[in-house]
């Protein structure tokens, strides 16, 4: 449970890499939003892209593979689900159309899902989150400052409650919690623990925070567009006028 | 790591953190500290002494505002820490017991940051920091890495580097060698003699002596809240096994205090 | 203790329980057949000890850890993408959810009675989203889209229900106290 993903940040110096984190959410979100429009045309060119760029960053589709095979799973049910139908009785009924329309739904959720590992695999926790902060400062309500030291300590300590949630499982089952069947108390049994120690090293955080001089006015990393950005965003422009093709 | 943005002390006898006749007083009522007046001069290596629940902790959180007290004062540098506990805090660094707490970031470069970006300083002056006190605690090419990944001295380390980029003149560590096996305890505590010897004044608080004491210019005892004993280790050491607190080996066999790291 | 550092020990609690929705996503009970997925149990949590408002920022910042592609999404992959596949509809339910829990649990004063309907409240807006979005998505029927997307899940949700009424009585004076006067160790 240590790695939740075995895609993480790899540094290196592909153009991907070198692109600024905001165009890079930017294009996700932009051709994301679009796909559901894609047909063919677009979801080839799309693919050619991101397999280049899965090459460019040097990662083998194997890890891919591997990371989201619960995802490919669930895409293989989605295609039998709408390829097969029961007409009346119980006998199975295959239509080509149908799996022709199925492949497409299936093939855009893919390529959704690849931009996002192509994002993490390139692209700096640390800068992800100030892309964030900017893309929120417009919006009204919203504290992105807060919002964004909120995500860190998100990332920070999902890894720490993921050790803590084994260690108290470890030391039930040493005690031979296995034996007891009530669902209730098992849910109770674990969750208990878990959320006190959770919530009294938040009262250590707070002050750990404090010690820090913890403010609201804080230095904000540093980002800066380039000419790169611009080209990456005239190619994902091209790529979504692709949708106008079959 | 030299102390920044401070020109030296005008008169050596200003005391650089004084307690006067602090008393603090829990939720439930009980008593955590009694009367505890302390002078803390610049430079001074201070080792606080005493059983668990003697007090040690909760001084240490009113030395630096994190608590306020029920009466009597606190000043850092001259100034009262409850009007100013900002300009304390940037004074008097902290290192908690618990680093996994204590640690924000997301990575090394973040949690060691995470002070100077507090300050809101600019980008190129936090680097300049974040470099020299990992730096200071040897830590550097760590900058990428998460903190989940780093041992437990490696982590200490962080929590001390985090500390030492905010450039305070005093470093408060909370039982600063615990959990740790004995090269990460050599590692930390050749760091923290080192940071000493950079001009840092240095408390410590602990139950256990044997480490730091041989180090350590003056021995404060604390039980149940009060300040029991205070001097030079050297005078204070025999009787510390009336408040619960084991004295080093070196000391009871009888040859006085030696340095636990050959 | 001073509103700014009152605020700061909110988003911390919020943020851990943010950390904590993530976290549900990958730990099960083993019990029966099909293992017990904590992440409802959680989002409920989070409505009944941050109460409304904070329980729906809490789930957000998860939300939006997530969806700006950080790890914090069951199944690996996170991203943007989370929201427009199958399970998106999910995503957005546990919102509001978290934030109906925590208005409905506030308003009845944190009765186990007024509490539990909260909850109930609270799971049915979670598949009001998730199967809509999922029968949207890959193009189901609407019995179809139950029968994959909330039946098989009925009978752990009621588990879960049961199970957070008392975890909420015992959590409660912890998160409340620390808003009183803090109590330093040692």
């Amino acid at each position: 449970m240590d790695e939740l993903s075995t895609i993480g940040f790899a540094p290196g110096q592909s153009p991907l890499h070198q692109l600024d984190p905001r165009t890079k959410q930017a294009l996700l979100m932009g051709l994301s939003a679009i796909s559901p429009w894609g047909r063919l045309t677009f979801l080839v060119s799309l693919s050619v892209v991101i397999l280049l760029s899965f090459r460019a960053a040097g990662i083998r589709l194997s890890r891919l593979i591997g990371d989201i095979r619960y995802f490919l799973l669930f895409l293989l049910f989605v295609f039998v689900v709408r390829t097969v139908t029961f007409s009346g009785g119980w006998i199975p009924n295959i239509s080509v159309e149908l799996a022709g329309e199925a492949l497409m739904v299936c093939w855009r959720l893919l390529m959704v899902v690849s931009m996002g590992a192509l994002l993490m695999a390139t692209t700096r926790a640390a800068d992800i989150r100030a892309a964030l902060v900017w893309y929120l400062k417009p919006i009204p309500v919203v504290d992105e400052k807060m919002a964004a030291t909120m995500v860190g300590l998100v990332v920070r300590f999902l890894p720490v409650i993921l050790f803590q949630a084994a260690e108290i499982s470890d030391a039930q089952r040493a005690r031979g919690i296995e034996r007891r069947k009530n669902p209730l108390s098992r849910l109770m049994i674990f969750s208990l623990p878990l959320f006190r120690r959770v919530f009294l090293s938040a009262d250590e955080l707070v002050a750990a925070m404090q010690a820090r001089c913890y403010s609201e006015h804080r230095t904000l990393p540093d980002l800066s567009f380039s000419r790169h950005d611009g080209l990456a965003i005239g190619a994902g422009i091209l790529i979504s006028l692709t949708v106008l093709f079959p | 790591m030299a102390v920044l943005a401070w020109r030296g002390p005008q008169d050596n006898t200003v005391s650089i953190i004084q307690t006067t006749h602090l008393y603090h007083r829990f939720a439930d009522d009980t008593q955590g500290l009694c009367d505890v007046s302390l002078a803390f001069n610049e430079g001074e290596f201070t080792v606080i002494a005493g059983a668990n629940g003697s007090g040690k902790t909760t001084l240490l959180r009113h030395l630096n505002g994190l608590l306020l007290p029920e009466s009597g004062a606190v000043t850092v540098c001259g100034k009262s820490v409850e009007e100013d506990p900002m300009a304390a805090r940037q004074q008097v660094g902290m290192v908690f017991q618990d680093a996994d707490s204590q640690i924000v970031g997301e990575t090394v470069y973040d949690d060691a940051a995470f002070g100077p970006e507090n300050l809101a300083l600019g980008r190129l002056q936090i680097n300049r920091r974040v470099t020299r006190a990992l730096e200071a605690v040897d830590l550097c090419g760590f900058e990428n890495k998460r903190p989940h990944h780093l041992s437990g001295g490696e982590k200490r380390r962080l929590a001390i580097a985090g500390v030492l980029a905010m450039a305070p003149r005093v470093l408060l560590m909370d039982e600063p060698f615990s959990n740790l096996d004995y090269p990460a305890t050599c590692l930390v505590l050749d760091q923290i003699l080192n940071l000493h010897s950079n001009g840092h004044t240095i408390i410590i608080t602990t139950h256990d002596l044997e480490k730091v004491v041989a180090h350590a210019q003056r021995l404060v005892v604390m039980a149940d809240g009060r300040v029991v004993e205070d001097g030079l280790p050297t005078e204070v050491i025999d009787g510390v096994a009336r408040y619960g607190i084991r004295p080093p080996c070196s000391v009871q066999l009888g040859k006085g205090i030696r340095p636990w790291m050959s | 203790m001073d509103v700014s550092a009152k605020q700061l020990k909110r988003m911390v609690y919020a943020a851990l329980m943010a950390a904590l929705t993530a976290a549900g996503a990958y730990i099960a009970i083993p019990i029966g057949p099909v293992p017990i997925v904590l992440q409802n149990l959680f989002i409920m949590l989070a409505g009944l000890l941050l109460g409304g408002r904070w329980g729906l920022i809490s789930v957000g910042v998860y939300l939006l850890a997530g969806a700006v592609g950080l790890p914090v999404f069951a199944g690996g992959t996170g991203g943007v993408g989370k929201f427009v596949g199958p399970t998106g509809g999910y995503l957005l339910g546990f919102a509001a959810a978290a934030y109906l829990v925590g208005v409905i649990s506030e308003s009845g004063h944190r009765r186990v009675a007024i509490d539990v309907l909260a909850m109930v409240a609270g799971t049915l807006i979670i598949y009001a989203f998730g199967v809509s979005w999922l029968k949207v998505v890959t193009g189901m029927s609407f019995s179809k889209a139950f029968a994959v997307g909330m039946f098989p899940f009925l009978i752990g949700d009621a588990l879960k229900i049961a199970a957070a009424i008392p975890i909420a009585r015992a959590l409660r004076p912890i998160i409340d106290g620390s808003f009183g006067v803090a109590r330093a160790a040692g």
